[in-house]
This record gives C-alpha cells, structure tokens and sequence, in this order.
C-alpha cells in the first residue's frame, strides 16, 4: 500500500481517558515530540469498569474524551512505556495501530 | 481646682488600664463581660489623658509625685505637653487594641492572658510616657518588655511562637540591661534625675562627667533593642506568629518606646556626639536595608514588620539629628497608621473582577515629570503656607521629603490618568488638602508640644543628615534594578527578610503525624488507633 | 549529571508524577477560593481504603475523634439503637476489595508508608534535613508567585530559581559555596533534576511513586497549589506559573544537595539542620509506634453504653468502631430527616404571585421557608450559575470572571453594557473607579518609595486613626459613609447584560439550549407566575481572606448576580422564548424574568436591573421586594441565635453589623453544618425546618422521562455539594492538617494563600473559626446524604451510565436514599447497588426485640 500509494508508515496511539487524565496524557504527547493530536470530548461507551456516559452538560471532568496521535513508529515505544504507567490504575484504554500518512514531516 | 481634676485625670488614666488588667485576669477565658468591662477602661484612660491635656493648655504643666525625705521627688507622674499627648496615644492605641480584640479573638481560650498583659503593657508605657523621674521611668520600661513577651506568648500552640517569644525576651533582655545599667550610673552619680524639672537632665549630664557618653551608649542600645533597629532588631520579623492584635500592639505601641525615650531622656543621651552619631548610623542603615527588604517580602505581615522597621530607623534617626519635634509627630502618625494596616491586613486578595481597567491614555514622560514636579510643589507651597510649620529644627528637611513623596505619588498617578479633567482636579485638590493637612497638624502639634521638647544638644548632627537616610534608601533601590545586582540582591534580600526555621514546632509536624501534645482548644486530642486498618 | 536523560525516563517520569499528586487536592487561590474534596483523586477506593492511605501518607485523622463520639452520645445525638443497627448491619465488615494504589504491598512498614530520603536520615541520625528543605522551598514558593525572583525569560519556577540560588546565603550557610554550586546544576530542565537527584538519592524504580507522594504530602498547601496550576487553572491565568514538576524538581534538589553534604560529614554548629542530635532515638521508636499501628482496643470512653452494644464495639479494632460510630451519627441525622419529610402536611394548592429560584446553597433554605411563609410565593432551587458556563466581564472592568463550577471551563465571554446609545453615565463611573483606582496605585508607590515611604506613614496615620477607630466602634455607619462617597465619586449607572447573538457570543440556539436545560432540570415548564426572580448569592464581609468560600461556588467562587441577570436577559429575549415553544416550553408573554443577589450575610436580596422592569410589573417586583425584606429579616434573627457573640455582643452582634466589622472574625457561618442534598420537587420539603443544613435542588420527574436532568443533577451539583461537605469535614475531623488553623495568626502570602505566621505551607482547607465555636465543634462531621425523588428505575440507569457515581455511592463517599414518589417508602442504597427499605433505627430496635 505505502510504496505504490506514496505514503509512509506512522504509529497510531489512540486513548480514551477520563476529562481528569487528559491534562497528563496530553503532556506525555507533547513529552514525546508529537507534533499534535486530536480530541474529541463527551464520547460514550460501556467498558470493564462500567458504562460511561457521554456528554455530561456541567461537568467535563467526569466524561469521557477520545484523543489521537501519530508518532514516527521508533518514538510510540516511549510514548506507550508512559501511556501504560499512566493507565495502570485508571480508567482508559489504549489502542496501537499502524496507519499511514501522506505528509510525513507533519508528524515527525 | 482644675489642677486638682488634672492631676486625678492623669492618675486614672495610668491607673485604670491596670484595672482593667486586674479585671480582665478575674474574668473568663474567652472574650465576655470582663473583657468588654476592660476595653471601656481602657477608653476611659485615653478620655482621662485627653482631660488632663486639656488641663495642661489651661494651667500649664503639673506633677503628681511622691516627694521624698530631701524634697525631690521619688516617684510620681509629670503632665506636660509632651507626656501628655504620648499618654494619649499609648492610651488610645490600647483602647483600640481592645475593643478590635473583644470581636477578634471570641472564642480564644487565652484571651484573658492577653487583655491582661496589654492593659500591663499600656499602664507601662503610659509611666514610660509620663514618669517624673528616671527610676520610675525605667521600670516602667522594663515592665513594658516584659508584659509584652508575655502578650507575645499567649498562645504557645501556634507556630512559631514559641522561638520568637524566647527570642525576643533574649533580645529586650539585653537591652533593659543596658538601660538597667545606665540608670545605675547615672544613681551614683547624679541620684534618681528628676525629669519634670528643666536643666534637670543637664545637671545630671555634668554631673556624669567621663561617664556621659558610656551612659548615652548604654541608653541608645536600649533605644535600638526597643525599636529594632540593626542586628539588634532581630527579633522582630518573628513576632508575625502571633495574632494580629498582638502585632497592632507592638507597631503601635512597643516599637516607638525607642523615640519615646530619647525624647524624655533629651540630653542625658543626645548630648554625646558618638553615641548619637553611632545611632543614627544604625538607624540610616537598617532604614536604606529595611525599605530593600520590605520589598522582597511575599507576605503582607511581613512586609509590615520591615516597613515599621524601617520608618523606626527614621524616627530615631530624627532624634539623633535633634529634630525631636519631627520625630514626635512621626511616632504618632506612624503609631495610627501600622495599626490601621495590620488590623485591615487581611483584606489584601484581589478579587477577579474588581479593578477598573487601565486608562489608556500615556503621559510621556517628560510631560509627566513635569506634572509631578507642579504637583510637589504645589504640596509643599500648601504646607509653608500654614504658620508655623517651619519653626522647628529639621523643617526644611522635612519639607524636602514631604516634595518627595509628592512627587512620587504625582508620578504614578500622571502615569495613567484618567480621560476626564475631573480626575486631574480631584488629585491637584486632594494634594493641596493633603499638604495643607499635614501642615496644620505639623503647626498644631508643633506648637503644642515645642514648649517641653528637650533642646538640641550642641554639636550634634545637623538635620540635613536625614536626607542622606533617604539617599541611601534610593540608592539601595536603584541597585536592585540593575541586571546584574538584582538577582543578587534578591537572594540576599529574601534571606535577610526571612526569619530562620522555627524548628521546635515544626519538629512536632515532621514526619506526617503531627504530635499534638499541647491543645490549644482548637485540635482534638486525636487518638492514633482511628489510623490503622489492615497493618 | 549533566548528561541527558533518555525520553523513556522522562515520559514514565511524568506518569509517575502524576500518579504521585493523587495524594494531595488542588488548592485554588484566595482570590477564588473553592471547597474541594481532599481526598478527591483517590475516590477510586472505597472512603475507608482512601482515608486509611491517607492517613498513612498525609498523616491525616479520617474519622472523627472519640471525644466527638462521646459527647454525641451524651447529648443523644447518637443513641444506643443507632449503634445497635449499625451493628446489625455490618458496616464493620469491609467491603470487597477495590482498585489499590499502593503498589509496593509486602515490604516492612516504612517502605509503604512511603517516606522521603531526607526523613529517614533524620530518623537515623536526628538530623532536620526535612523541615529545613520545607521551609526553604516554601521560601521561593511564596517569594516566585509574589513576583519577587526574576523571571525572564518566563521559563517557570524552577529554571528561575536555579539562577537565583547559586545567590542565596541560607543555601551557602546549609550546604556551603561547593553544594550550592550543586543545586543549581542537577538538571538544564525539572524532569532532568527530577530524574537525576532521584538517582543520586538511591531512589529505586519501583519506590519512586511512594517517595513521590511523600515529597508532595509533606506540604499539601504548596504542592496544592502546584497541582492546581498545573491541572486545573485554565493555561492563560495570570501571574507566575508555578508547576508542579517544577516544584518536585526545587524540592528534590535541595534534599540531594542537603543529603550530600551532610555525608560528608562536617563540622557544624548547634541547631544546624545538618547536624545529628540524640532526638534521633526518640523520633523513631514513637514514629515506629505509631505507623506500625498498636491493636490497642479504641474506646469511645462512654458510660451508659447497654452491656450489648459495648460488647460488641469492644471486639472492633479502631477504625472499624470509628467506622460504626460515624455511620451511627449519620444515621441519627438521617432518621430524623426522612422521618421530618415524612411528617409535612400537603401544601396548599395556589397559585403564586411570583416564583424565585434560588442557588442550591444550603443557606438559601431559611430564606425560601420564610419566604413561602410570608406570601403567595414559590421557590426553587438551582445551582446559582443558572446553567450559564459564562465568562462574565463587567462595564470597564481589567478583567474577566469566569462564572461557572470549576468543573467545566466557560464556552463564551458575556458582557456589560451602558443600556441604549448613550454612555455619558457609564463612562463617568468608570472615570470615577479610574480616579480610586489610581489613587490606591499611587498610594502604594509612594508607600513602597525609599523616600516617600516616611511622610506618608505620618501623615497618612492621621487619617488612618480616625478611620480606624470608626471602624471599630460604629463599623456599619463607617460602611455607610464610605459607599456615600464612593457614590458621589463614581455615580452608579444602569447598565444591562449584553445577551445579543453576535458572532464570538451565543447564539440564539445555544441559549435556548441553555435555557431548556435550565427550566427543566428545575421542573419548572408550565404554570409560570407573573414574576419569576432569578436569585444568585453571594457575602459581604470585610477583612476576611475567605471571603470567597462564603460566595457561590457554582460560579466558581464569585458573586451571582451576574450570572442571575445574564440568564433573565436571555429568559426575556423573544426569540428564545419562540423557540423554547417549539420545545413544549410555553413561557407566557406577561411572565417576566427578574435577576436578584441574595446577601447571605445580612440575608438581604436585592433586586438588580430594576431599570429594566417594564410599568406592568412593577407592583408585583414591588411587593416580591417588600416580602424579601421580612423573610430576610426573620431568617437573620433565626440566625443571630447561633452566631457566637450574636446575643451578647449587644449591637455588633447583629448580622448587619457582622458584615461592615473588620474585627469579626465570624461574620456568618457559611455552610457550616451542611448535611444532605436533597433532590425532589419543592413540595417534598416545603415548610419543613431544616435549619439551613440542607442544599436543594428542585427536581420534577413528570418532565424528565430519560432521566437526562437528573443525570445533570447527580453529576455536577451534586459532585459541587459533596465537595463542599467533604472539605467542612475533613477540616472540622483533622484541624491540624487540613484545616488553615486560626484566623488571627493568618498572613496572606503573594494574594494566593494564608499562611500561618512567618512563612511555611500554605494552608488548605476551611479557617477554625468557620467550623468550631470556642473548642466545639460547630460543623458535625458528616459524609452528604443524597435524598432523590424520583422513579429508582431512572436513577439506577443514570448510576449504572456514571463512574463518578459509581465511585461515590459504591465506595460511600455520599450516602443514598431514594424513593419514587410520595406514596413509596424510602430507601437505602448499599454499597453492592442494592436497595433496602428504610428503617428508622428505634423502631429498628423494637422490631429487633419483637423478633429476638
């Protein structure tokens, strides 16, 4: 796919955390260099922990928010080492893909 | 017959704050009808003192003594212009120490320990303030420190008190000593001086002969210890621990003993070059220091200490220039105005919300150096204009400092002003009253209490000396505004201005479990087995 | 040490920070001070796993102290049937286990009680390597955030603390010129420090969080603070940023520097804090004592306890009994609560001249009993922010407040305008606000001025004396004449809210979403009156650091009124009107929306934008003012009797009076007392007397079929509630740690925080005077009880949908009773999610005594 359609390579890292967690986890990305990210707040689901509600009209903290990040694949190690301390013993998932992008320099 | 009332005046105002001590002590613990009994003493006192003052401008000064085997006097109180009015100001600052506290402290286990003490604290000062002769007025003296370390140590639970009491009664210690010493000498040669009578002081000062100027040093550390002043001031930054009447009463009361006393003591101390070049060196300095040091100070307690130490190093400094009038005043004003600051501190949070935005128009800056200079000028023409403000050794000085200050508030102001020409004539009008004000307080007071000042010795320092305090104050200043001195001066600044770890109360919360050995009322006896689960 | 760190230690780094600040709780500044659980990052354990770690790593009490206990028992506020129903069921057990942070589980109890490398060299060798670093951090906290240290280029606390240290004398007379070079070169940036001093104190991987959460908890104010700007203030506040990693950074490397040095062992003098002492010895066997935990049975030293009861406390270690204990005092205030709601009569059917909605604040329940009592009058309660997360700015004011719970940050920026075309009245305002505001800033020029600083002293002390002593003595009439010449000096003028769609404001959608959240989450969308007052909060007192815990919390530590009068200008707007219609919300054209501020401390409400009352309403807003006044005036005196000094005092001690004295250290009890949130439609509680201890929030199920307002209630005014009452709970339960102590020897530092004396931690937590009278505590230390009307179907799905619930009720932070409707018995939710009928605990006994 990457060579005939000219993209290259990137790790995805997605996380869905609590309104509480997203300051830290948003300060390990920028830690790591990315480039940016993208969040969506007030996102619902049902997971081990429970359901969870979306969106919550007084209260950001409590709901949840989806966040997004591509990382040159040699730097998501780093970013999922701190990811999976963060996690241990919150809420929230973490999801490792490979994606590809056309305009690699946006996130190395 | 109204001599008879002036003389039961000026007794009752030194005896009823020691009534009012009495009665405190026999009421209850926390702030109650005894207390509110003690407070109204208190503002009987200082109505008591306004009377007899009122009795001096009528008939003229007057004594209550005890009169010894010889005729002199052993012990008694001395009603003059000058005695009068600092017993009135003592009397006043306790009555409203008092009636602050009465609300302040509801609910303080220890309040009658405090009320006792400061009502000691203010009959003390008010002998200090009005004794006859010099043995009654150091006692009075040294009875004052002590009540005060007590007034300091009245709730040992809180932090810091503890080491900052012991420190302070080290420090009053040494200085009492001093004057204790001074006052022995004097004895010997001289006898018990008789401070009511003119030429008294400088009969004894003859009298003293070799030993003149070891007893004016011996009284100027006295002066030094009481108005922390230098290295012997030490003890003050840690007095903030207590609550904050006990601060009123110290800035307003217990600090200015040190002008207090070289007013009284006139001659007997200001007549040596030495020990008053000697104190005014001290003072200028901590002066110049404590303006740098207030200003590196986070909290607004702390700012308040090195301010009144400051403005103390120039209230001695003025009496070691033989500007005594100046200094007077200066104690007076200032007594008024750090207990309005600490009994209003802490009001001090900006709220969100609250200031107005800036004005946007800038004055360039010549324009406003210009505006500030009118505006100075215009304070200090207002203040010549009232008759008699420059009759007075210093004045011209004064007038200087009164430009300055002038000029520096006018320089702020014109900095951003606002839109309208309203607000240019709202400043130029509150200057010209603020000057004139001052003035007419300058005169009034002045021509008040001038008759009963102590005259300047001769040779001693000439009163233009004061501008250099303030020379070295902008000087200190303008160092820490360049680069490469200010992180420098910061560091030393903020560690001159920070009191040193008070480490027998924090031993106690080290280790995240506080041992709560002593209550205070306030901390439940706290039993650790609450603690421990699954251990 | 200079060489980098690799960015794998770094970014674990910084999990394991943020794992380590669970410990402590944001600290908001003074200028808006919010009440918040201490405990609240660790709310994923159960209360009692989360108090217990606490109490292991802060150092806290968790539960209130057995003297508490007893005397309730003597009073009867506790009774021998409370207990026996605790016991009866099983509150002692524990429950199943929870989530744990502690990861270092089986080492000896120094190492899980996680402790600072500089405390254990002083255990060993009786050194004060400890307190001498907290004091001098605390030192460059407070001088940093008062602007002192020079930070340019603004790179944060610590990289402008490193230049200044190397200055520093108490540093060179502690670790010597050689250490205090070392300080400032342990690290080019904090995660480097932090990572490089963590090594050079031996700080294995697996200990880091521990040693950490100790660093942090041995000063709660600051590091409070720290975690406040770091998570919680929104980026672009004001002022110097101190943040968290840079605070740990200063911390560890001055206790690597001070451990360093004092290794090396040399000659010191007396009192140094490097030098050892024979307290050594001492310290630690009574430490040792006290962390490993005696199994000395606890007693509530009572007598009377029935044989029973004392039996089996008797076989309970200490938490457990002070587990038994507690849920017996709340039970006793449950009972009667429940047992009072029962009681009331059905209220009248009328129909109300004017309807008021209050805040939630649990002291506007006098207000609403008396208010209802006087007149033909309706209220209801919503959180004072009337669902508005604005950011309010008012007529020439320099900056911005943002009216909301802390919760969430505003969406929009709403502001105050001179009405109509003309400014002329405005501007001068503004003028005259501009000629104080200049004055107070030259004032302090000159006062800081080195020569300036003399004359003004003097001269200004000649006013002050006067005006001091008419503060003290006729304080309110000293009030009086300063808003006079603040009135003749800025004329007050009319002004409105702004509430016209704009772009960068909201639009006409958003406020009718708004809007519709707001009426229906109150219940309140048929049968309006003529008159419906929007009523915020907020208190006037004068000196008192604190006065912005005694205002809304809702709106974020301010004022209400401009949140009342933002929400009845949109509530007014036609086109909001249209389009709540649309949604089956038909508000009649003769009901008009009227803003009000409730003055909690003199109970007064005023009405604002009376300008804006249109002929037609203006007998009714008319007789709504004078019915305001007599239900405030009977609310104050109901009041007085509980002030301290309130009776005796004579004059001063009238709640008027308490507000304009700068001496009163108590102008009003706050929310001291506060007990239970109570969600259900007014006639659930109307006419009942609940003292002002109970925060409620109108709720009608009838307009909710999903639950959606409900869930709106449960999740943001009710977390809000549970805030406040952990906090009163918390300080009133361990005064000495969380609480700020006595406000008389307070000293407000850099405009951000108290603290006590000369310097050292900031303090958290609630003043003692808000909390105890003389040595009693005033407050009783309850956890919320949560009471909700309403069909349990919808709540269960609401809890089931909802961690933050969960975590609450499961782990019994806030204690549940619900039930569907009048006609239903109350019941209990237990920590499992089942539901038990209510049962008062002296019937409880009787049955008991029936059946055994």
């Amino acid at each position: 796919m990457d060579e005939t359609w000219g993209l290259t390579q990137m790790t995805k890292v997605e996380v869905v955390a609590n309104g509480d967690d997203v300051a830290a986890v948003t300060g390990l990305f920028t830690e790591v260099g990315a480039r940016g990210f993208t969040a969506v707040s007030n996102v619902s689901g049902l997971g081990h922990s429970g359901q969870h509600q979306g969106r919550l009209l007084f209260n950001d903290r409590s709901s949840l928010t989806y966040l997004t990040v591509v990382l040159p694949p040699e730097r998501a190690g780093v970013l999922l080492d701190g990811l999976r301390e963060l996690l241990s013993d919150r809420s929230g998932v973490m999801l490792v893909s490979d994606t590809w992008v056309s305009r690699p320099e946006y996130f190395r | 017959m109204a001599l008879l009332l002036g003389e039961l005046c000026l007794t009752g105002a030194v005896v009823a704050p020691l009534a009012g001590a009495a009665v405190s002590a026999a009421g209850g613990a926390a702030p109650g009808r005894g207390h509110r009994a003690a407070a109204g003493l208190g503002w009987m006192s200082a109505l008591l003192a306004l009377v007899a003052a009122g009795v001096v401008g009528l008939r003229g000064p007057f004594m209550v003594a005890v009169d010894g085997r010889h005729g002199q006097v052993v012990l008694g109180l001395w009603a003059d212009q000058l005695t009068v009015t600092l017993v009135a100001l003592v009397c006043i600052v306790g009555a409203a120490v008092q009636s602050f506290s009465l609300r302040y402290l509801q609910g303080d286990r220890t309040a009658r320990r405090f009320f006792a003490a400061a009502n000691v604290v203010v009959a003390a000062m008010a002998i200090v303030c009005a004794s006859a002769t010099l043995a009654v007025l150091v006692g009075g003296w040294v009875a004052a420190g002590v009540a005060f370390v007590v007034v300091l140590g009245c709730r040992p639970d809180l932090p810091g008190v503890r080491a900052a009491t012991w420190r302070t009664a080290r420090m009053f210690a040494l200085g009492d000593l001093g004057l204790v010493v001074a006052l022995v000498l004097v004895w010997l040669r001289a006898g018990n001086v008789d401070l009511a009578s003119p030429g008294a002081l400088a009969s004894a000062t003859a009298h003293m002969g070799g030993l003149a100027t070891p007893v004016a040093l011996l009284v100027a550390l006295a002066v030094l210890t009481r108005s922390a002043q230098g290295l012997l001031g030490r003890w003050l930054p840690g007095t903030v621990s207590a609550p904050t009447p006990a601060s009123a009463l110290l800035h307003a009361g217990v600090v200015n003993g040190g002008g207090i006393l070289l007013v009284r003591l006139g001659v007997l101390a200001g007549g040596s070059m030495l020990a008053m070049a000697g104190v005014f060196a001290v003072a200028g300095v901590t002066a110049a220091v404590a303006t740098l040091a207030m200003t590196q100070k986070a909290d607004v307690k702390g700012a308040l200490v090195f301010s009144t130490m400051s403005q103390m190093g120039f209230m001695v400094a003025e009496c070691a220039v033989g500007a005594y009038l100046a200094a007077v005043v200066h104690l007076i004003g200032h007594a008024l105005y750090k207990a309005t600051l600490f009994f209003g501190s802490g009001s001090q949070v900006p709220r969100p919300g609250e200031a107005p935005v800036v004005p946007s128009r800038v004055m360039p800056r010549v324009a406003r150096a210009a505006a500030a200079a009118v505006s100075a000028g215009a304070t200090v023409a207002a203040m010549a204009a009232v008759p008699g403000v420059l009759a007075h050794r210093g004045a011209f000085v004064l007038m200087v400092f009164a430009a300055g200050t002038a000029a520096t508030a006018s320089w702020s102001w014109w900095g951003r002003p606002p839109a309208s020409i309203r607000g240019a004539v709202l400043w130029a009008t509150a200057l010209v009253a603020a000057g004139t004000l001052y003035g007419l307080v300058l005169a009034g007071l002045g021509g008040w209490v001038a008759p009963s000042l102590p005259a300047a010795a001769i040779g001693v320092l000439n009163p233009w000396w004061l501008a250099a305090v303030a020379g070295a104050g902008i000087a200190a200043s303008s160092l820490a505004r360049l680069p490469w001195a200010k992180r420098r001066l910061v560091a030393i600044m903020l560690d001159v201005a920070t009191p040193p770890v008070p480490l027998s109360a924090r031993a106690r919360k080290a280790a995240g479990r506080a041992i709560r050995a002593e209550s205070s009322g306030y901390a439940p006896a706290l039993d650790g087995l609450w603690q421990e689960s699954a251990a | 040490m200079n060489s980098k760190k690799p960015v794998t230690a770094r970014v674990r780094l910084l999990a394991q920070v943020d794992e380590a600040a669970r410990v402590v709780a944001p600290l908001w500044p003074l200028s808006t001070c919010i009440a918040v659980n201490p405990l609240w990052d660790l709310r994923q354990m159960p209360f009692h796993e989360a108090v217990a770690y606490a109490g292991r790593v802060l150092g806290i009490a968790g539960y209130p102290p057995p003297a508490l206990f007893a005397q309730a028992y003597v009073e009867r506020r506790i009774t021998a049937a409370d207990l026996r129903a605790v016991l009866d069921e099983g509150h002692a057990q524990e429950g199943p286990a929870h989530k744990s942070i502690e990861r270092c589980d089986s080492r000896g109890p120094e190492l899980q009680r996680g402790s600072t490398a500089a405390e254990r060299h002083d255990r060993l060798f009786g050194t004060r390597i400890a307190e001498a670093v907290d004091w001098e951090v605390a030192k460059w906290c407070a001088a940093y955030l008062a602007g002192i240290v020079p930070d340019e280029p603004a790179k944060g606390f610590y990289a402008a603390w490193r230049q200044i240290v190397v200055y520093d004398p108490a540093a060179r007379s502690i670790v010597g010129r050689a250490g205090r070079k070392l300080l400032a070169e342990l690290g080019a940036d904090a995660e480097e420090a932090i990572l490089t001093c963590l090594d050079l104190l031996d700080v294995p991987e697996t200990n880091r969080v521990p040693e950490l959460a100790r660093h942090l908890a041995r000063m709660p104010g600051w590091a409070g603070h720290a975690k406040w700007r770091s998570r919680w203030a929104a980026p672009e506040h004001p002022g110097p940023a101190l943040h968290l990693l840079d605070y740990l950074a200063v911390r560890l490397s001055y206790e690597a520097a001070f451990l360093k040095s004092a290794e090396r062992g040399r000659r010191l003098p007396k009192g140094h804090p490097l030098r050892g002492g024979s307290e050594a010895r001492g310290c630690s066997t009574e430490e040792e004592g006290r962390a490993g935990g005696g199994t000395r049975r606890a007693g509530v030293a009572t007598v009377g306890l029935p044989d029973d009861v004392a039996t089996r406390l008797s076989c309970l270690d200490g938490a457990e009994s002070a587990r038994v204990w507690l849920a017996a005092y709340e039970n006793h205030y449950r009972d009667w609560l429940l047992d009072a709601l029962d009681r009331q009569q059905a209220t009248r059917e009328v129909q109300p001249a004017a309807q008021a909605v209050f805040c939630i604040d649990a002291r506007s329940e006098r207000l609403r009993r008396h208010l209802e009592a006087v007149g033909p009058y309706e209220t209801f309660g919503f959180a004072g922010f009337f669902a508005l997360p604005i950011r309010y700015r008012g007529f020439g004011s320099a900056d911005a407040v943002d009216l909301c719970p802390v919760l969430i940050r505003p969406s929009t920026e709403i502001a105050e305008r001179p009405p109509g075309e003309s400014h002329s009245a405005a501007d001068r305002q503004l003028a005259g606000r501009q000629v104080v505001a200049g004055a107070r800033s030259a004032f302090d020029a000159a006062r800081k001025g080195a020569m300036s600083q003399f004359l003004l002293a003097e001269a200004g002390g000649f006013v002050a004396g006067p005006i001091a002593l008419a503060k003290t003595l006729a304080p309110s009439r000293y009030q009086a004449a300063r808003r006079f010449v603040h009135r003749v000096l800025a004329p007050p003028a009319a002004t409105v809210i702004d509430a016209d769609p704009a772009p960068g404001a909201l639009s006409d959608e958003e406020q009718t979403l708004f809007a519709e959240a707001a009426l229906t989450t109150m219940g309140l969308t048929r049968s309006f009156a003529p008159v419906v007052l929007l009523c915020g909060h907020g208190s006037t007192t004068e000196n008192n650091p604190y006065a912005s815990s005694l205002d809304c919390g809702a709106c974020g530590g301010n004022r209400g009124g401009p949140s009342a009068r933002a929400a009845a200008a949109i509530l007014n707007r036609r086109a909001v009107r249209r389009r709540l219609a649309e949604r089956s919300i038909v508000v009649p054209d003769g009901t008009l929306f009227v803003a009000g501020e409730h003055d909690t401390a003199t109970d007064t409400v005023t009405v604002l934008d009376t300008h804006l009352v249109p002929r037609s309403h203006r007998d009714v807003v008319a007789a709504l003012q004078r019915a305001l006044e007599r239900a405030g005036a009977a609310a104050a005196a109901e009041r007085r009797s509980c002030l301290p000094g309130g009776e005796a005092n004579g004059r001063k001690g009238l709640p008027r009076e308490r507000t304009a004295d700068w001496a009163q250290v108590r102008p009003e009890w706050g929310l001291a007392r506060n007990a239970a949130f109570i969600v259900a439609p007014r006639g659930l509680t109307a006419g009942v007397d609940l003292a002002g201890r109970c925060f409620l929030h109108s709720y009608d199920p009838r307009v909710d079929p999903d639950g959606v307002a409900l869930e709106t209630i449960l999740t943001a005014p009710m977390v809000v509630a549970h805030w406040i009452n952990a906090q009163y709970y918390f300080s009133t339960v361990d005064p000495a740690i969380l609480s700020a102590g006595d406000k008389t020897a307070h000293n407000i530092v850099a405009g951000v925080g108290v603290v006590q004396g000369a310097g050292g931690d900031l303090r958290v937590g609630l003043p003692l005077q808000s909390l105890f009278d003389g040595e009693r505590a005033y407050h009783e230390p309850m956890r919320l009880l949560v009471v909700v009307q309403a069909p349990l179907v919808l709540l269960e799905a609401v809890i089931a949908r909802n961690p933050v619930l969960r975590e609450l009720f499961d782990g019994q932070w806030v204690n549940l009773t619900a039930r569907e409707d009048p006609s239903d018995d109350w019941k209990i939710r237990r920590r499992d999610g089942t539901w038990v009928r209510w049962i008062p605990a002296a019937s409880h006994s009787k049955e008991a005594a029936v059946r055994g």
